[in-house]
């Protein structure tokens, strides 16, 4: 059984493994917002731009960030395809929305290359559908090194430090942090307890796979019933447990790893920061550097 | 005689927490020299329902030395484990005194006190896990009573080294046997540097490998820091380890003293049976051989070579 408990964590080290958690949920934070800073091609053209301009500025914004990606992933030494895997869970649900997009673009398309009925294939169509799927993939891709170079237990304690602000206003953090640590350590215990009990109903002739859907529901709940039970008396245990070791909340507690802002980060802020400018730049034609490059591109062509 | 004086200074010692006049009497406490764990006619009842209970403990008195190797032994519902989490506070006694070191255990106050001198080790390893790493796990009981990062890093280290788990220490704890998991669950406790470790029935979902890995451990502890140890079983040749056995029925003390307990014919009649050896050494005997008192496997086996 893979450990579900330690995420897609990719044990190694590497700068971008030894960075502060806290540092890099920021970042995957800015980075998501980057991709979002591309309009969709329909609100450009309702704002009275040209294709071509878009084409050049999704192009440029696009490269800068996959550029930016290609070198985080090739500092943290993750091999390419662990991250690339991430995108496996998502691919068909993009594939089609990008032909859904293709064939079903809903805005003014100028450039229409064949219609029958109600589909249209325009370079419209191609190029929202392209920005889309490409944006897509962009946004799994970043949060997926995060978690790949991240164990959950920094991740935690990382999203507790972020939010400690909201203890300000009574919100319980470290309880919070808490809770989603003993979860995520529970997970594999329950995932053993499931197979148990499913194979002690199986010995005894229960079945789990024949039926339709209801029946198969049905089924589950001899599985489910004993779980709930033995979670419960888990949880007591547990409780036990953790008084027993003095647990008292978040008061007078410390922490044995402390986390600390360092060097790395600081660069890290620099690139990223830079790659920001870079997006908002090209988006929003700083210095005309968008305009000068569509205009040399139509001089190319 | 000391008994009574020692009983009429503990009364003493209750009000004059309510008069917050401790400071006289903690002297007076290790003049008389009280035992580190003391019970005192306690009692403890367990409701199920609004009309059902179930009397788990009944006006038991023991008292614990500090550097005693305790074996609490009993079969299943003897109420066993009720006094193990009654030792460190889980619990709290209906009637009756706990006191830990001089502390009572009703004191919410100095509860961190009493869990802080009395760690316990339970059955399932599994349950006791609260964090994915192990050293996490282990720094958990430090990190709650608030020491310095390093000093975290210290204790952990060396519990983990203490129980032979350091090469482990960054791993996460699902991938390992029953017993290392257990190994971890007790660095985790040592980690708080108990003075006393209870292990309530902490082998009894061992394979016998994992049995004698704790075994081991528990038993350097005792012998080389010096740590108590209260060991909760039913399996009578762990309790052969000990130097003082208790036995519980349905909630009483029946028997408690020396190793001479272990055959002890009470053991039969509590329908737990004596230490494999102590069998063997009986049947030698009505065979007609001259065995000594012997209780563990070591000891018949040195018992044998001497008499052949």
């Amino acid at each position: 059984m893979r450990d579900v408990s330690m995420g897609q964590y990719y044990p190694t080290k590497s700068p971008v493994h030894k960075m502060d958690a806290r540092a890099k949920l920021v970042f995957v934070i800015l980075y998501i917002v980057m991709l979002f800073l591309v309009p969709s091609l329909d609100n450009y053209l309702g704002g009275g731009g040209r294709l071509g301009e878009y084409m050049v500025k999704s192009g440029l914004s696009f490269g800068v960030v996959t550029l930016f990606l290609l070198v985080a992933i090739i500092f943290s030494k993750v091999p390419l395809m662990k991250v690339l895997k991430s995108v496996k869970a998502v691919v068909y649900l993009v594939i089609i929305t990008a032909v859904i997009m293709l064939l079903f673009y809903s805005g003014k398309a100028n450039h229409v290359y064949a219609t029958w009925g109600i589909i249209t294939i325009s370079l419209e169509g191609i190029v929202s559908a392209i920005v889309m799927a490409v944006r897509l993939f962009l946004l799994v891709m970043g949060p997926a090194l995060l978690s790949l170079t991240t164990t959950p237990v920094e991740l935690t304690d990382g999203i507790e430090s972020l939010l400690s602000p909201l203890k300000l206003i009574k919100i319980p953090v470290h309880d919070i942090a808490i809770i989603m640590s003993i979860a995520l350590r529970l997970i594999p215990t329950m995932i053993e307890e499931t197979d148990k009990i499913t194979n002690a109903q199986k010995a005894r002739l229960a079945e789990f796979d024949d039926g339709n859907v209801f029946k198969k529901a049905k089924a589950m709940i001899p599985v489910l019933v004993p779980l709930l039970t033995s979670s419960f008396r888990r949880a007591d245990e547990l409780a036990y447990a953790m008084d027993s070791r003095c647990y008292g909340g978040a008061k007078n507690r410390t922490r044995m790893r402390v986390m600390r802002l360092s060097y790395r980060d600081a660069i890290a802020l620099v690139v990223i920061a830079a790659v920001f400018f870079a997006v908002l730049t090209f988006v929003y034609d700083y210095f005309g550097v968008a305009t000068f490059i569509s205009e040399w591109a139509y001089t190319l062509l | 005689m000391q008994e009574q004086i020692a009983k009429k200074i503990k009364i003493f010692y209750e009000k004059s927490i309510a008069l917050k006049n401790v400071v006289i009497l903690l002297p007076l406490c290790y003049y008389i020299k009280m035992s580190f764990i003391e019970f005192d006619n306690v009692s403890y009842t367990y409701a199920i329902d609004s009309d059902r209970e179930v009397k788990a403990v009944k006006n038991l008195s023991l008292s614990i030395e500090e550097g005693d190797f305790v074996a609490l032994v009993g079969h299943n519902g003897s109420g066993k484990s009720t006094v193990a989490k009654l030792m460190n506070g889980l619990l709290v006694p209906q009637s009756g005194v706990i006191t830990v070191d001089g502390v009572n255990t009703t004191d919410k106050k100095r509860l961190f006190d009493v869990r802080k001198n009395v760690g316990v080790v339970f059955q399932n390893p599994d349950n006791q896990m609260v964090a994915t790493i192990i050293e996490d796990d282990v720094a958990f009981g430090p990190e709650n009573l608030g020491y310095p990062p390093e000093e975290i890093r210290q204790r952990v280290d060396w519990a983990l080294k203490s129980v032979n788990m350091y090469e482990y220490r960054e791993g996460s704890p699902f991938r390992l046997s029953g017993g290392q998991k257990q190994r971890v669950a007790i660095a985790g406790v040592l980690a708080i540097k108990p003075r006393v470790m209870v292990l309530d029935e902490s082998t009894s979902m061992l394979d016998p490998v994992g049995k004698k890995e704790i075994m081991d451990i528990v038993y350097k502890l005792n012998k080389q820091e010096k740590m108590t140890v209260v060991m909760i079983t039913h399996f009578m040749d762990e309790a052969a380890m000990a130097d003082k056995i208790f036995v519980m029925e349905d909630g009483e003390l029946v028997r408690g003293g020396g190793r001479e307990v272990l055959s002890d014919p009470i053991l039969a009649k509590c329908g737990l049976g004596y230490p494999p050896a102590v069998e063997i050494a009986n049947k030698l005997r009505s065979g007609g051989m001259q065995v000594g008192d012997v209780y563990t496997t070591d000891e018949l086996v040195e018992e044998i070579c001497r008499l052949l």
